[in-house]
């Protein structure tokens, strides 16, 4: 396990020196947001530079440990000396600390006794599944065992049908890449991924409302709290990894809007991490469209059409190799779109309000009873307050969030209406994950209601 | 300093109540989870490894009434999932077949035709192999 943790920390901490020596800063940053982002954004790139590895011949084993080792160490040392040379100082990323309040210690104090719980769960599940829920076995861990176990045939995988062989990879390659530094297939391995999502999530959840206000930690507490989320931690599946690069990249977003000026770093690690969510789930392909659109259109509005570009270069590389991935490696449609409709069909559903109708009387029920029990109408609540936040004049920076989270959830939709699956089935297999995957950033922007955003007040 | 006003401190700690109870209802739900099987199922199959291809198609028998099954799903699923990186097709036709317990039609399985069983843990699983 400790020479797994070895090569968690490999991509993270490269990616960290790279971000200081490249003194990529975001307006609202903090060392918090630093570290989740250095975390996402590794584990995204060493999972791309493994599939570049395995189907480039150095299939997973000890070579690929050592192949990946030289990599990750090589780009850590080039930005460590890089940095080095530039004088900079990670001192001065953050806001000098404050004194706490008695009402920092209660709300901090608050959170940690909510977060133990929801620890304490995630344990026990654990014991109870070590092998994670339905989908995980069948589809992501299951990848993952190809690469591992494989070798040069790790493309058998192609061959199972229900693990939806063109869905993106980057949670499979991430956890065979583990299996090979610890040599061994332990389950603890994407247990612990999985877990670091979560905490990944909550720490961006809380940097992103910045740390120093109550309603931060609130915020964390509300998110973990559900037991939706923590089910869905245990489950080792890509909907908690995808949750994190929708939150992160909106987040982007949302510093981009707040200032008018150091909009290039929110907008190429926006582009960076909008492209890592497209090869961790078809989702992401959505969120690509919708964010890609909202800075297209915030371009023309500006009349800033460089903003495009930090957009588009930050995304380019790994959109290429998902395009790449789905066109050549694995061209297999998904599940829900195996089949196509006629053209009538899709005109008959898209037309017909009985289709519309029968969609909404599924989803109702799902929508209310989210989150678990005791928590019914939690999600309804807090997506009409990130509605209200956004509409506000201090909200404006949440517009876009907002606006990006609304067309995802139109996305969804169009899929429940036109794919060939039996909608009632597919609505309510899908439903709980696709809203965790929205559910940080909805939180993140329901806390920011009657109060400026962060970034704004630091900008002043 | 960060003070909070009005009826924000009550709003919060009402907050905090609600996902405290969320977080005890969640743990309480885990504690009464029952054990998923997966590990067993998976060990079951790998019992069949030494006897097995390192790779290619391997025929699994679908029981011979509720295939579809949630339970008869799930069994195919973790015999893959043990088995990787073989392939395992639910047809006959391969040279080695899996037929697991209760599969088979009793009395004869005309599905068997042309197969002879090599081996039967003491989990009731078999395997089943064509010879040319």
């Amino acid at each position: 396990m400790i020479r797994a943790l070895a090569g968690l920390l490999l991509p993270w901490i490269a990616t960290w020196l790279g971000f200081r020596a490249t003194r990529l800063r975001i307006p609202g940053d903090s060392r918090v947001m630093t570290v989740v982002l250095a975390f996402t954004v590794g584990i995204g790139l060493s999972s791309v530079s493994t599939l570049l590895f395995v189907t480039h011949g150095v299939t997973i084993g000890h070579g690929f440990v050592l192949a990946d080792a030289v990599l990750w160490s090589a780009v850590g040392a080039v930005a460590w000396w890089h940095g080095a040379r530039g004088g900079w100082d990670p001192a001065s990323q953050s806001r000098p600390a404050r004194p706490l309040s008695t009402t920092d210690w209660l709300v901090r104090a608050a959170f940690a006794v909510i977060a133990a719980i929801a620890v304490s769960a995630l344990v026990v599940e654990y014991l109870r599944s070590p092998d994670g829920q339905w989908d995980a076995w069948a589809i992501w861990n299951q990848k993952a065992r190809f690469l591992f176990r494989g070798g040069d045939d790790w493309r058998a995988m192609l061959e199972v049908p229900w693990s939806n062989p063109g869905h993106p990879m980057l949670v499979s390659t991430a956890v065979a890449r583990l299996w090979a530094y610890a040599g061994a297939e332990l389950t603890l391995v994407p247990t612990i991924l999985a877990a670091l999502f979560g905490a990944a999530i909550v720490a961006g959840v809380i940097a992103a409302l910045d740390i120093d206000r109550p309603r931060a930690w609130l915020a964390g507490a509300i998110v973990v709290a559900p037991g939706t989320f923590i089910h869905q931690v245990a489950a080792q599946t890509a909907d908690l990894p995808i949750a994190l690069f929708v939150l992160l990249t909106l987040m982007m977003l949302r510093d981009a809007a707040a200032h008018t000026r150091r909009r290039a770093a929110p907008l190429l690690l926006g582009g960076v991490l909008v492209s890592l969510s497209a090869w961790t789930k078809n989702e992401g392909l959505v969120l690509f469209a919708a964010t890609t659109l909202l800075v297209a259109w915030e371009a023309f509005r500006r009349r800033e059409i460089h903003r495009v570009a930090w957009w588009v270069l930050g995304a380019a590389p790994v959109i290429l190799v998902v395009v790449w991935y789905k066109t050549l490696v694995a061209p297999v449609a998904p599940e829900y779109m195996s089949e196509s409709l006629p053209l009538s069909q899709l005109a008959g559903r898209i037309f017909t309000p009985q289709w519309h109708a029968l969609i909404g009387r599924l989803i109702g029920p799902f929508w209310f009873a989210w989150g678990g029990r005791f928590a019914t109408g939690v999600l309804p609540v807090v997506m009409a307050t990130a509605v209200a936040a956004s509409c506000s004049r201090a909200g404006r920076p949440l517009r876009g969030v907002v606006a990006a989270l609304g067309l995802m959830l139109l996305g969804y939709y169009a899929v429940w209406l036109l794919s060939p699956l039996d909608t009632t089935w597919l609505v309510s297999t899908t439903f709980d994950r696709l809203m965790i995957q929205l559910w940080p950033a909805f939180v993140v922007a329901a806390l920011s209601i009657g109060s400026a955003a962060p970034v704004e007040r630091q900008a002043g | 300093m960060v003070r909070l006003r009005g009826i924000q401190p009550l709003l919060a700690g009402a907050l905090f109540a609600l996902c405290f109870l969320w977080a005890v209802t969640e743990l309480r739900t885990a504690l009464n989870r029952p054990h998923d099987p997966m590990a067993e199922q998976e060990a079951e199959f790998n019992a069949f490894i030494p006897d097995l291809p390192a790779r290619g198609e391997i025929g699994y028998l679908e029981p011979y009434e509720n295939g579809g099954s949630e339970a008869a799903v799930r069994l195919h699923y973790a015999a893959q999932y043990a088995l990787t990186p073989r392939i395992i097709v639910a047809h006959v036709g391969p040279e080695f077949l899996i037929v697991t317990r209760g599969s088979a039609r009793p009395g004869g399985d005309p599905r068997l035709d042309g197969y002879q069983r090599v081996l039967t843990l003491q989990n009731g699983h078999s395997l089943y192999r064509r010879f040319p």
